[in-house]
């Protein structure tokens, strides 16, 4: 199913909490709904499966106009971030239960119901564990038990809140790359809510980045990492370096550090920030370098450094790969000349007169 | 008991108990469980015994014939029948009133849960008094009632009204809580499964609330039962034809008929004690659930 959001605005008493979001969803995209805790992801999630209405804005699929239906006529498998698993029931009688209401005319008889609710079971890899009731299962089990039942009424989009928040780091990797696999299987649309950046990219074929109540940026996890249209998006992303930066004749300047390997950029002269990734600078030994390293911190195959930069006293992170590492032989208080290989210039935030503040803080331009 | 009065531990027993000497501590709890026990003997225990030592005091049969006296009897049935129609009512009542305030939001939620409090604060007597002044006939209504042709006061119809009054908090109490802390999630889960508002309500709250009811619900019938103040306005106290069984007790009581009296009074009792069993084992069960 495609799906078309236009403009919802969505707010708790006073409180706004949808500002104004449009998102087009091509029929079976995997889309990964990616903010931070409060951005309104699970509200946009909620008013997609008809438990919350928008005070204003349209959604349509395959251009039904989805507001007018109630939940129960739209068949959407939704998996709550706690599962709402209901406790009173089987595993079994779990997943039966979509099928099991239905009225008689369109009610599969007993037998099929059971036959599909094994399937599904063994689809997610539950099939031993029928009569179990959910409080004696784990968490992951939960889970997919909560997917399965999502399944069984053949949903023609999926809806997952955090699907994998809940459960340790091990059993997330596995469960997600399971879901990929599932979701390249049965190719229906899925939307997943995270705050987990490394989940949404390793999983979506588009990612939907949230800012507080408004859609930062979309794209392809290489889109959005490589150009963030943000100062947010870019620090949401994480481990950023923001050096305060010149911009003159298409050159970025930037003191203490050497940016001629950063490309020229069709921007106008002024002040700007360069946003450069730790693994986006090198460092060159040398006596007569001005920027010293202050700490060395071994990490796995990176190896990070803290190094300072002259004049500003500013501390920038570096991440180099340990066989580099090895080449350049760094110690602590060496000097050494910073070469910056590629960052990202955002204009910095123009005073704006007051509530628009919060919009987009300027355009971003990717150098190389 | 000098050596008691000089020990800390035993003249302050809590002190005791927060103490690091494991001895006095022990010797404190003996001291308050003692406490409790003669406690209980003298205004729990006593009192029941003397009630059924009293009931049988003159042999069995003496008690059988005490209870089949037909006023005796028809206030047994009169008070099961009124219990059984007000009880229900509330058992509705209050899961509909709970459901409403534990899962939608809207105006006047506040004052409805304080509302729903009422009967608990107000005197039953106060509560016959004031549906003698509203549906009596010389009350409120009085007036448009008698043109009706309709009499409330004075029959079965005001106990169960009175009753309703009294007891029509004990449902709600019990399962709001439980209801606000379930949240709605699985009624959210079940309507996207294409569950309707019957069917949501049917196999997934109520089984979620199913032992919280049957508590409240216990304790309502109890209530309802043993009411006397307000139905003893309302009822008028006709012998034989409204009075309850706590009114026929003390009509018994007064008319020096203490065998009867103890005799009615022990049925009471035993319904009472079967309440608390079955409340005691309603409450293994919720606690064993989780
Ligand atoms: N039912 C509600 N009533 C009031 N405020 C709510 C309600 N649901 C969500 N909010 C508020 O809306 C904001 C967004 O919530 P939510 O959509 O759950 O965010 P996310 O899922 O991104 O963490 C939060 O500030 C939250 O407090
Ligand atoms: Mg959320």
């Amino acid at each position: 199913m495609s799906i078309e959001i236009r403009n919802i605005f969505k707010q708790f008493g006073t409180t706004p909490v949808l500002k104004g979001v449009d998102l087009s969803i091509a029929d079976g995209e995997l889309i990964a709904l990616l903010g931070a805790s409060g951005s309104g992801k699970t509200t946009l999630l909620r008013i997609l499966a008809g438990l919350d209405w928008p005070q204003s804005g349209e959604v349509f699929v395959d251009d039904t106009d989805w507001l007018r239906l109630n939940p129960q006529e739209r068949q959407i498998g939704f998996v709550f971030q706690h599962y709402a698993l209901f406790p009173h029931m089987s595993v079994f009688e779990n997943v039966a239960f979509g099928l099991s209401i239905r009225p008689r005319e369109t009610r599969p008889a007993k037998a099929d119901i059971a036959r599909r609710v094994v399937e599904l079971l063994d689809l997610v890899q539950m099939g031993a564990y029928g009569s179990r009731y959910p409080a004696q299962l784990s968490g992951g089990q939960r889970q997919r038990v909560a997917l399965a039942r999502a399944l069984a009424i053949q949903p023609k989009m999926l809806l997952l809140d955090e699907p994998f928040g809940a459960l340790d780091a091990r059993i997330r990797k596995d469960l997600r790359r399971w879901l990929r696999g599932l979701h390249e299987r049965l190719g229906m649309t899925t939307i997943f809510v995270t705050h987990d950046q490394e989940e949404a990219f390793e999983l979506a074929d588009r990612v939907v980045v949230m800012g507080e109540g408004v859609i930062e940026q979309i794209g392809t996890p290489d889109d959005i990492y490589e150009q963030p249209a943000s100062p947010f998006v870019a620090r949401f992303l994480g481990g950023v370096n923001e050096l305060p930066a010149e911009l003159h004749a298409g050159h970025v300047h930037v003191a203490g550090a050497d940016t001629s390997r950063v490309g020229r950029l069709a921007l106008g002269d002024g002040q700007a920030m360069l946003f450069v990734r730790p693994h986006e600078i090198d460092l060159v030994p040398d006596a007569t370098g001005t920027a010293v390293i202050k700490d060395i911190v071994p990490s796995g195959a990176l190896i990070r450094y803290e190094v300072a930069l002259p004049q500003t006293d500013k501390v920038i992170e570096v991440e180099l790969a340990r066989e580099a590492a090895r080449d350049r032989t760094l110690t602590r208080g060496d000097a050494v000349r910073v070469n910056i290989l590629r960052g990202r210039v955002f204009h910095p935030p123009k005073r704006q007169p007051l509530a628009s503040a919060s919009g987009r803080a300027g355009q971003a331009a990717r150098t190389h | 008991m000098s050596m008691a009065a000089l020990d800390p531990a035993r003249a302050f027993p809590q002190a005791a108990a927060v103490g690091a000497n494991g001895r006095t501590t022990r010797s404190g709890q003996r001291v308050l469980i003692t406490a409790g026990l003669v406690l209980t003997a003298l205004f729990l225990v006593a009192p029941v015994a003397v009630i059924f030592a009293q009931a049988f005091s003159r042999g069995f049969a003496a008690y059988r014939a005490s209870i089949v006296q037909p006023e005796t009897l028809h206030a047994i049935w009169l008070t099961a029948v009124t219990a059984l129609i007000a009880v229900p009512i509330n058992m509705v009542f209050g899961v509909a009133a709970a459901w409403a305030i534990a899962k939608f939001r809207f105006p006047g939620k506040k004052t409805l849960i304080s509302l729903i409090e009422i009967p608990f604060s107000i005197s039953p007597i106060v509560a016959g008094v004031a549906y003698l002044l509203v549906y009596g006939s010389q009350g409120l209504f009085g007036e448009w009632l008698a043109d009706h042709d309709i009499r409330i006061m004075f029959t079965p119809a005001a106990i169960v009204l009175v009753m309703l009054f009294v007891t029509s908090p004990f449902v709600v109490r019990e399962l709001l809580p439980l209801m606000q802390a379930q949240g709605s999630e699985q009624e959210e889960a079940a309507a996207t499964l294409g569950a309707t508002g019957f069917q949501i309500f049917r196999r997934v709250t109520l089984p979620n609330i199913r032992w919280a009811l049957l508590y409240g619900t216990v304790l309502c019938s109890a209530r309802a039962i043993g009411e006397f103040g307000a139905v003893s306005v309302v009822s008028g106290r006709i012998r034989g034809e409204t009075n309850t069984l706590p009114l026929q007790i003390e009509l018994l009581y007064n008319d020096y008929n203490a065998a009867g009296a103890f005799a009615a009074a022990s049925t009471l009792t035993v319904i009472a004690l079967i309440t608390l069993l079955i409340k005691a084992i309603i409450e293994r069960r919720i606690g064993g659930a989780g």
